[in-house]
Parts: C-alpha cells; structure tokens; sequence
C-alpha cells in the first residue's frame, strides 16, 4: 500500500509543478475586440475587418486584412473560423522600415514600440547583429524590430567609425578591396557600407581614396551585395555617384545640389537615405525635442530613448544646413531619384522608433506626398535592398502592420496616433511597467501650509524652481518662501517666460520622490486644492506621472487677491491619477507677450482632501 | 545460475528485487556530494548565468526559453553519463559488478536502477530549471508544452545511458572520470547546447548531426517552435540508432569482460 501512496502524492505533485508553471494567455473566445485593452492575442490567424489598408500601393476604402500564421492572405479555406478583430475605422500601414540605424542594447525594442518594425542597420557591434538577424526570417511572437546590417563599415585607420570604443579592420589601399569585402560577407553583411570623404584628411579624421572606393564598390557589386556609401558633402556625394555606389545613405547642406549630380543619381539610378532626422540634430534644430514633446508619441517614450533625443552638444547652430538637406531632398526628389527613410538613430538628437515619425514628417516637408512617404519607409526600402515580403501588405507579406486612428494621408503626423502595432500577426504588447513603489499620502492631506520657514513638503521633498531651461528654452523661475502668503507663511514664485522652447513654462515643481520613480496614488480622493495670490491671469498645474514627460496641465486663474482654487480629481480623467509623480504651478506661453512675461505669484496651502 | 532462481521467483519478489534496487542505488547515488552537487547545481547555475542575468533579450527575448531546453539537455546528459561510464567502471574494476552478477538478483535489475537514478535525477534537474526559467526568466509556455518537455526529457536520458554503459564496460575505473569529462563538455559545446547552434561555423553545424545531445536538443526546442525546423522523425531516428549502436558497443564489451573471466 505504501509505495502506491507514495507514488500517487509524486504524481500529484508532479501535476501541480507543471500547471502552476507560467503559461501565455489562453483565448478560448473566438471573436477578440480591439476595445478590451487586455485583448488576449494567443494567435497571428485573424481578420481585421473595418479598416481602410494601404497596402504599399494603394489605399483600400473600408476593407479587411485577412493575417494567416503570420502573412498576409487574400482568402482562406474557412474563413468562418478565424477571430475576428474589428478595427474600428482605423488606418492600416505597413510597418515602417527604418533605412539608417546604429543598432545595440533594447533598440530593436525600442523601434518596435513605436511601429518600427524592421531596421537596416548602417554599422554595429558583430556580436549584435549575429544575434539579432536570427530572428528576421520567423513568424514568432517578438517584441523586437527585425534586423538587417552592414556589419562593419569599410573605413581607412583612423577614419569615421574608428572612434566609437571598439576596434574594427580598416582598410588599406584598393589592393585589399576583394579580401576586405569577402571577409564582410563572410561575417554575414547584408550589404556594404563605405565611409568616404573628398578629402584624405577631415575634421580629426582620415578617409579612404577614391582608389579604393572604386575598388569597393566593385567588388561589392561582384559578389551581388548593394554597396552604401556614407558622405556628408556634396563634393563626397559627387565622387561616390561617380565611383558606382548604389546608394547614399546621408544628404548633404553644405551647398544646393549641382545639376550634374542630380543627373548623375538619376542615370545611374542611385537611391539616397536623407537621414534629415540626424541632420537636425547636428544643425540644433528644435525638431527632436518637439518630438519628444508630442503627446502621441511621448506615452510610448522609455527615459533612456529620451535622453537621446538631445540634440549634438557643442555644435553651432546651423539652421542653413537643415534648410538645405531638405532642399536637396526636395531637388532629388522632382527629379525622380530613389527617397528611403532613414533616421541614422543611435547618435544625439535621434532615438529609435520615434525618430522614425520625425523623419517622416521631414520627408513630407521636402515635398513628398504622405502615401509617397510611407512608400520611402515602406516598399522602396524593401526593393532596393531585396528585404522579401515586408513593406507592403499584398498576399504573402509578412503581418507587420499598424493601425492608426487617423488618415495619415491628410497629415503625415498621424502616423503617431497609433492604435496598435502588429509583429509577425501578433499584437505588440506595450512594455510591462515594473513595479513602482508608492509614495504615502500624508495623514492630514497636506503637502504644505508653509507656516515654517521652509520649502520641504511633507514628502520631504523640496519645493523647485522650474523652468524650460531643461529643453533648452530661455525662460527662467525662482522659488522663495514668504511670511506674507494668504494665510502667513507660502511660496514667493517668481520667473519670466522667454521665447525659445515651443512649449514655455516657468514656475515651481515638487517632485514626490527624490528621482520621481515612486507614484503617489491619487485616485481615491476627491480633490486637490491650493491658495494663490498674485499677477492675474491663467497659469497651469502641471501633473506628471509615471514615465510620462510631457505632464497633463490643467489651467487655473489667479487674481490679485487670495483664491482658493480646487480640482476635482473625477473632472480630468485624462490624469492617470494612480501614477502622479510630481507637481507643477506654473505660468506658460499664453504669457509669452514681453508686457507679461514677467510674473510673481504666492502659493500656500496645498492639500488634498478626501471628502 | 542467476536464470534458474529468477524464474522460481513470484512477479512480486521479483518487483521487490527491483524496487530495492532502485531505491538503494539513488540514495546511494544522492549520498555521494561529488555526483549530486554539479549534477544539480551546474546546469542551474549556468542557466542563471547565461539564460537570465547576460542574455536575457537575446532572440527577440526567446533566449531564457531557448535555453531552458539546452541547459536541461545538458543537465540530464551528466548524471547519464557519469553515473554509468564512472559508476560501472569503477565498480566493474572492484569486482562488485561480477558480484552483483553471482547474486540471485537479475543483472538487469542493476542495469534498470541505475537507469532509474539517472531519470529521477533528469526529473529534479528539469523541475528546477522549469521552476527558475518559469518564475525569474518570464518563461512561458503551455501545460502541454512544459510537460512535454519533462517528458521528452526524461525519455531522452536513455542514449545517454547507453553511451555512459559503453564507456563504463570499456574504460578502467581509473581512467573513466577523464574520459567522460573529455566527452561530456565538449560534446555539449558542439551540440549547441550552450550557444545556439545557428550561431556556428557551417562545419561546425554540420558537425553537430553527429551528436547524440543536438538531436535530442532539436526534439526539445520543437516543442516551442525554437528548433531548426528538421522532421522530429528524424531526430528521433538518429537518437534510436545512436542508442543501439551503444548498446551493441556495450553488449560486447560486457562479453569481453566476462570471457576475460
């Protein structure tokens, strides 16, 4: 009896290790809405009805999209049986192809959060990419972009390239052109990238000789790989074309492009990767912080994506350089030439996936129509370096998609308002939130009353001047405390708002934790209230909240007298009331007018309550 | 002699012979620190390492699960192994093999417990792994899939035996322990059971048809689609012939041994 009693409490334990083991979210249900945020997407086999696809091609009014395993299909055996999605009106795009990337860490992550769905890398790490182009080929659930590199990039000793912390070979003369090549391909480069400048010697670096592009490029083209070449100036484009090269992966704005060249391009029908995104950022362009700013884009940001987005530190500014990179683009563009978008993210001023809708909207700006846009991150991307069945959403395609709740063709900008992004059929999840620690609400509500002569709330955290300086802009704030608020001691608030960032802001700020990674919990309470006093006119609070960088404002008045001003928590549900992580009172553009830039108010009592 | 008294025996003392057997060789297996700790703690440890902490997001975050299969594949490969081509060497050169031979007991009973401990110790390896890869390494599969796996698993630890049976019956006691070490890692390096395969040289990943442990990794992974998308029959087929092959390799050995006596 013994044995099988102990055989039969093994066997149960057994059982119950292997149920209680993690398992993905079953869907037993066989129609899935897209409303139910929590839509289990155990499946890449579906139809996606009430939709409006372009497909690479053309826009199809109020269609369906029929995925398979994964692919895209025209029809099915039994379509009866597959779920059905409604999606609701949107828009469906191919996903984007990000043509110029520096790839490493989560940026294939990165990129795929925000509808990047493959990225053609222009120089990395081997080890990386070795890794990373495993995966590009499958029809699995993934939470990365897929991944196409140049390898190493060809450069001389001491070229561009040279200098990023890791040794790479460089070449010689074009003698070892053949082996150089030979070896890139035996390292698994999907196509050849060439650093090349006009001149041997450049800002601190060397550069190849023509010789040896020459001999590059062709030996590249002998063993059928696409041979890029990386320039910055027109005379370096000029020589590159002439050198056979099949694409250039930068513009250039040192000068308006010659005729010559544009005809050159077009004969020999080289494309170019404008890469206006980084471009920007070297001129100090304000574009990627605006970026970072956008409210469509800015949920989907991680903190490390938005350090990046600043732009090239200790660079002039230099907004003819822009002005004329898009020029250019514009130029090679009424002529007929091959545009791929391309946002050489990785370098200052660029992040991954967002940078992309950056590049879109520059794009747009030099003279592309929005459909002509996403056929530039889309099918010409995929043509031109033989990518196989993604950039377009035909039968057969590989089911990377995304769906927008607005027409991209009315405004290439709404490609930010995505509605969710599809990888290989399944749905990207957005990235899970580690757990955050909460603050505690203090017992009596109170942030502060201010009564002693300190700006520690009772947080223990420091009522702070802030300001637009932060993005960079000019305005400026001080934060004192005062014996003569509304009712004895409060804040003095002082600043001025200056023109510089697009979205200016100057007051004070208190964070609920030393770095902002803990939330305080607001949504059971009723209200939020605050007395102020000072120069009238309506100024903001500003909520921020977890990983969010552009805060909620939700505007209030001040007159000269004390007023107490009160939010109800249950009237702004755009707040996610669960994850503030700070708070600002500050004054804002609307202020911008010199006659009113200066201001000064006086904050006291601030305090929630529960009833 | 050992024929005639097995067959005098009821079905139940023969079941007991077999039970105590079993049950003496795994205490006896699970008392010696030298084979339970790297057993146990090795393919844990270099899962953790390798699997969780360094390579986490690898292969579109496939890694912890890719590896899973290839750490377990590798942690049932040594107590087969060892506990065969160590164990029986060492106890064949003591004699007590030829006394277990002299005994009423049948010989296979001996052969069968020591195949017993190498399952159980499979089964606690594996479980461990499930229980690390499942909770810290976000690895998730279906009910199916993770019983599958034990299952494939534990089955798979039988070539394993019959090559660590081979090794045993032809190698002294004395020189087994270099040998099987000399086997068992690289033979897991080159199967891919430490860097996936796809990552090799061709040579090298053509190489690696020839190893028992890549087949039986091939079987694992496909269960969660991670394999190189080769026929399971073949595999399967490859393994079976692989075992034979051992078997007959053993069963001629064992036949030296015993002429020689």
């Amino acid at each position: 009896m013994k044995p099988t009693i102990f055989t039969l409490i093994f066997i149960t334990i057994l059982t119950g290790i292997l149920f209680m083991l993690p398992t993905p979210q079953n869907s037993s249900s066989s129609e899935i809405t897209s409303e139910d945020e929590k839509t289990p997407n155990n499946n890449n086999s579906f139809k996606l009805t009430n939709v409006t696809v372009f497909d690479g091609n053309t826009w199809h009014e109020d269609s369906e999209l029929l995925v398979l395993e994964g692919q895209i299909v025209n029809n099915v055996k039994n379509p009866d049986q597959l779920p059905i999605i409604d999606g609701k009106n949107g828009f469906v795009i191919p996903g984007l192809i990000d043509a110029h990337t520096h790839t490493w860490g989560n940026a294939l992550q990165e990129a795929l959060s925000f509808g990047v769905t493959t990225e053609l890398d222009m120089f990395s790490e081997l080890s990386f990419g070795q890794q990373a182009r495993l995966s590009r080929d499958l029809y699995k659930r993934t939470s990365q972009a897929d991944f196409y590199s140049a390898g190493t990039l060809i450069t001389s000793t001491g070229g561009h390239g040279t200098k990023y912390g890791f040794k790479i070979p460089t070449i010689d003369g074009p003698e070892d052109a053949e082996q150089f090549v030979l070896d890139r391909i035996e390292e698994g480069s999907d196509y050849i990238k060439i650093v090349y400048h006009h001149k041997p010697e450049y800002y601190r670096l060397t550069a190849i000789s023509k010789e040896t592009l020459i001999a590059v490029i062709a030996a590249t083209q002998k063993h059928n790989k696409l041979a890029v070449v990386h320039i910055t100036d027109h005379q370096s484009a000029t020589e590159a074309v002439e050198a056979g090269a099949n694409g250039l992966v930068h513009t250039f704005g040192d000068r308006i492009i010659s005729e010559d060249l544009l005809e050159a391009m077009k004969a020999r029908q080289v494309f170019i990767i404008p890469t206006l995104s980084v471009i920007a950022s070297m001129a100090k362009s304000k574009h990627s912080l605006e970026l970072a700013a956008d409210k469509n884009l800015s949920q989907r940001l991680s903190s490390a994506s938005k350090n990046t987005l600043k732009p090239f530190a200790n660079l002039p500014k230099r907004p003819l350089t822009l002005a004329n990179a898009i020029k250019n683009t514009r130029k090679m563009y009424d002529q007929g030439i091959t545009i791929l978008a391309g946002t050489d993210a990785g370098n200052p001023g660029t992040a991954h996936g967002i940078s992309m809708h950056g590049e879109l909207e520059l794009l747009s700006q030099a003279g592309l129509s929005p459909t002509e846009v996403l056929q530039a991150a889309g099918k010409l991307t995929t043509e031109r370096f033989s990518l196989g069945n993604r950039g377009s959403l035909g039968s057969g395609a590989k089911a990377d998609f995304l769906m927008l709740s607005a027409d991209p063709r009315i405004d290439i900008k709404n490609t930010r308002k995505i509605t969710s992004i599809w990888k290989n059929g399944f749905l990207v999840e957005p990235p899970k939130t580690p757990k955050t620690k909460e603050v505690e609400l203090p017992k009596s509500g109170l942030f502060s009353d201010f009564n002693e002569e300190s700006l520690i709330s009772s947080f223990e955290t420091i009522f702070q001047p802030t300001s637009d300086q932060m993005m960079q802009g000019n305005s400026t704030a001080s934060v004192n405390w005062t014996a003569a608020a509304c009712d004895g001691g409060g804040l003095h608030v002082k600043g001025e708002i200056k023109a510089g960032f697009p979205y200016a802001w100057s007051g004070v700020f208190l964070p609920f934790s030393e770095n902002m990674d803990q939330v305080l919990n607001l949504k059971s309470i009723r209200s939020l209230e605050f007395d102020v006093s000072g120069d009238s006119g309506t100024y903001q609070l500003m909520i921020f909240t977890l990983n969010n960088m552009q805060p909620v404002q939700l505007p209030f008045e001040i007159n000269e007298g004390c007023n107490k001003i009160s939010f109800l928590i249950s009237d702004h549900p755009v707040v996610d009331w669960s994850l503030v992580t700070g708070m600002g009172w500050v004054a804002d553009r609307n202020r911008l007018k010199s006659s009113l830039a200066s201001f000064a108010f006086k904050l006291d009592n601030v305090v929630i309550n529960h009833e | 002699m050992n024929q005639v008294n097995s067959q005098n025996k009821s079905w139940q003392q023969k079941l007991n012979i077999y039970v105590l057997e079993a049950k003496t060789e795994f205490l006896k297996a699970f008392r010696m620190p030298a084979f339970t700790i790297p057993s146990l703690i090795f393919p844990l440890m270099f899962y953790v390492f390798f699997g969780l902490i360094f390579n986490r997001n690898g292969m579109g975050g496939q890694m912890p699960t890719y590896l899973l299969a290839t750490y377990g594949v590798f942690g049932i490969m040594g107590p087969a192994l060892f506990g065969f081509g160590v164990g029986v060497a060492i106890e064949k050169d003591q004699g007590w093999l030829a006394l277990k031979q002299c005994s009423p007991m049948p010989i296979s009973a001996y052969f069968f417990a020591r195949i017993f401990t190498a399952m159980q110790f499979a089964l606690i390896i594996v479980l461990s792994l499930f229980i690390v890869g499942g909770v810290f390494g976000g690895v998730q599969l279906t009910t199916g899939q993770w019983a599958a796996t034990l299952l494939v698993m534990i089955i798979g630890t039988l070539p394993f035996c019959a090559l660590g049976l081979w090794m045993g019956l032809a190698l002294t006691g004395q020189s087994a322990p270099a040998v099987v070490n000399l086997i068992y890692l690289p033979m897991a390096f080159l199967s891919g059971l430490w860097i996936p395969v796809q990552l090799f040289p061709v040579v090298l990943q053509n190489g690696a048809w020839a190893l028992p442990p890549f087949h039986l990794a091939q079987l694992v992974l496909k269960i969660q689609d991670n394999d190189l998308g080769h026929p399971w029959l073949i595999h399967v087929l490859v393994l079976a012939g692989m075992t034979l092959l051992f078997l007959f390799l053993a069963i001629r050995a064992f036949k030296r041994i015993s002429d020689a006596k």
